[in-house]
């Protein structure tokens, strides 16, 4: 089911809608899974992002549009517009903001009207922070209104492909589904002469004055 | 039937006292204008004595009406307007006064015959005039009239007296209610419109107004019984004294019986009037009780117990044939940026390191094709390379510099890249190193 201006592939694709108050860290997710980066810069998403993501699984190939929208009430302009059609969706709020959780019911009243029985997943990010407002007993909505609830960290990465797991099941209609590896294809062959070690070397001199990435010991556990 | 006179006049001194000082002082004027005019002698017809009696029975109905009507109200709505109320007492007012215009004329005719008072009664009235300056002027010159009305030859002058100190502090207890109310302007009207309807008489009477007037106040009445539920006594009181006023209007009432039903009133109206004030303090705490339970309720969390996911692996791990995995650790991966402008690392994201060689064939070989690779956890490849003869790594902390030759996603150039694997502590970083070095192909 291809939707407009969309480029057509040859397995299924889905359109997954990603909302949530503002700062959640909505389009860090997805930034994790499309590059692997962690976008430590905070810029407001302005209207909407649409990013493919594809997964392997045991099943064959699977391809998600991701509609990242703002969260903002500024730059939600035509929100349902963003909805329509939508498959799937994740609801993502910040458990070291409270009302970013109390504004929980007011997006999945906004969703469900313009997508009728599709697969929710609530997402409680930023788990890495120590300081959080919302503890996880404290999260009782997704019990309410049949959702599926992960807490999730885009900055650790923990459990940030279990959302995409439990959709890709849900629309699969398989409850066994699980992803695979991507093939690795054979890597380039390497050719290197007496003046390519030097130069790698030096390289290696450079790369080690220069300062480290800040320490994340939490992201080992 | 003295006894009762007193008491209710002790009880209308109390009054003015809990209300606004104009009150008071209207109070004590019209006492210390009631002695000296005594010893006045004015003559006026019987019929007009029969005709004000009249009227003041109308006014003496409409408000107890009204004061019973305000105690349901502050009983029942106390946060709530009474403009309705008050509207509907102005209204019977009005029809008082049209109904009673021969009275409210007469009223007017002799005014000039206060002015002919002595001059001991005139010292007195410019003393009220100085203490009553701030209160309605009306209420105090229609006071005069009422004194010389009240001194017909069939009355005794202990009973006129009586009859005059009560009427007083029937007159008082009004005006304090009508300070109770929360318009100012209101209260004026309603004051000047009660001493206009009690004073004065008129030389005809018309049966069939009196009916009209009734039944405006039994219609009034109703509110009035229901909300005597402080005392039985309360309760019959007033409804004696409706009940009485009735029936003495429609026959021809005897002296005797209208006293008595005066007394009543009078005596009733007290006691009502305090349980009111009783009540207001009790209505009053109640909705401050109220609205903090509600709130305690709606910031009860729900306690329900949390839900437990087990945790399985997302990724199945595919066994490659003929290849073996020599070495493995959990990394976060960094790359540098390719723009010379932008100093610093790329986050790539954590995942799993693997160290790949053929089996059969000789390590530290380049036949051995030894492949490091790098997953995140939903399979996606984030460093795809092959180890390479005088390779070489710089540790640095927890992390491990060096240099791979990797394609991009969909890129057929090859690029050297310099990438920075961290991991959990110093050893395992250490593993890596070594690893990296046993299985290199050497030149």
């Amino acid at each position: 089911m291809a939707l407009p201006n969309q480029q057509t592939v040859d397995y299924p694709s889905f359109k997954l809608v990603i909302v949530g108050d503002g700062g959640t860290g909505k389009t860090t997710f997805v930034k994790r899974h499309l590059t692997g980066e962690f976008e430590k810069k905070y810029e407001p998403t302005i209207g909407v992002e649409v990013h493919p993501l594809d997964f392997f699984t045991n099943c064959g190939k699977i391809r998600f549009y991701c509609w990242d929208t703002a969260g903002q009430e500024k730059f939600g302009g035509l929100r349902d517009g963003y909805y329509i059609h939508g498959q799937c969706a994740i609801i993502m709020f910040d458990v070291t903001a409270r009302l970013t959780y109390k504004n929980v019911p007011t997006w999945h009243r906004d969703l469900c009207r313009v997508c009728e029985n599709i697969p929710i997943v609530l997402c409680g990010n930023k788990v890495d922070v120590k300081n959080r407002q919302v503890k996880a007993k404290q999260v009782t909505f997704h019990r309410k209104k049949n959702l599926q609830y992960y807490e999730i960290s885009a900055k650790s990465n923990y459990n940030f492909e279990k959302p995409f797991l439990y959709l890709a099941r849900k629309l699969a209609g398989d409850q066994n589904l699980h992803f695979v590896e991507t093939p690795a294809l054979a890597p380039p062959e390497v050719h290197i002469d007496i003046a390519d070690q030097q130069k790698n070397e030096a390289e290696l001199l450079q790369a080690a004055a220069q300062p480290l990435p800040d320490d994340d010991d939490d992201i080992f556990e | 039937m003295r006894g009762v006179k007193r008491a209710a006049i002790s009880e209308s001194n109390d009054s003015p006292f809990k209300n606004a000082k104009p009150v008071e002082g209207i109070f004590f004027g019209t006492q210390k204008n009631v002695v000296p005019m005594q010893q006045s002698s004015v003559t006026s017809a019987s019929l007009d004595k029969q005709r004000a009696e009249l009227a003041r029975k109308h006014v003496r109905a409409l408000n107890n009406q009204f004061v019973s009507w305000v105690q349901l109200q502050l009983k029942n709505h106390p946060d709530e307007l009474w403009e309705d109320g008050m509207n509907d007492y102005i209204t019977h007012a009005s029809n008082i006064l049209e109904k009673f215009k021969d009275v409210v004329s007469w009223l007017k005719e002799n005014k000039g015959k206060g002015e002919n008072l002595s001059p001991e009664s005139r010292g007195a009235e410019n003393k009220l005039v100085a203490e009553v300056k701030n209160t309605n002027v009306k209420s105090f010159s229609n006071n005069i009239p009422f004194a010389s009305n009240n001194q017909p030859g069939i009355f005794s002058n202990n009973q006129s007296s009586d009859f005059s100190s009560s009427q007083s502090g029937f007159f008082s207890s009004q005006s304090g209610a009508f300070s109770s109310s929360p318009s100012g302007l209101i209260s004026n009207s309603q004051t000047g419109s009660f001493s206009s309807g009690q004073f004065g008489t008129t030389k005809s009477s018309q049966p069939s107004l009196f009916s009209g007037s009734q039944a405006g106040a039994i219609s009034n009445s109703q509110p009035g019984t229901f909300s005597s539920s402080h005392s039985g006594i309360t309760s019959n009181s007033q409804t004696g004294s409706f009940s009485s006023g009735q029936f003495g209007q429609t026959k021809s009432s005897q002296p005797s019986l209208l006293s008595g039903s005066q007394a009543g009133a009078i005596s009733s109206n007290q006691p009502s009037f305090q349980f009111s004030n009783s009540q207001s303090p009790f209505t009053s705490a109640v909705p401050p009780v109220s609205i903090p339970a509600k709130q305690d309720h709606s910031d009860d969390a729900d306690g329900g117990d949390e839900q437990s996911q087990p945790s399985s692996p997302s990724v199945k791990k595919t066994e490659e044939k003929g290849i073996t995995v020599v070495h493995e650790v959990k990394c976060k991966l960094y790359v540098k940026s390719s723009d010379p402008a932008d100093k610093g690392w790329k986050d790539k994201g954590t995942g799993n390191l693997y160290i790949k060689c053929k089996e059969g064939v000789d390590k530290g070989t380049k036949e051995s094709k030894p492949t490091i690779l790098v997953r995140n956890d939903v399979g996606k490849l984030l460093l795809n390379a092959l180890l390479y003869a005088g390779m070489k790594t710089s540790p640095q902390k927890n992390a491990l510099v060096a240099i791979f030759h990797s394609s991009d996603d969909s890129n057929e150039n090859v690029t050297p890249r310099t990438f920075l694997i961290r991991t959990k502590n110093a050893e395992a970083r250490d593993n890596l190193a070594t690893a990296i070095q046993e299985y290199a192909p050497s030149s």
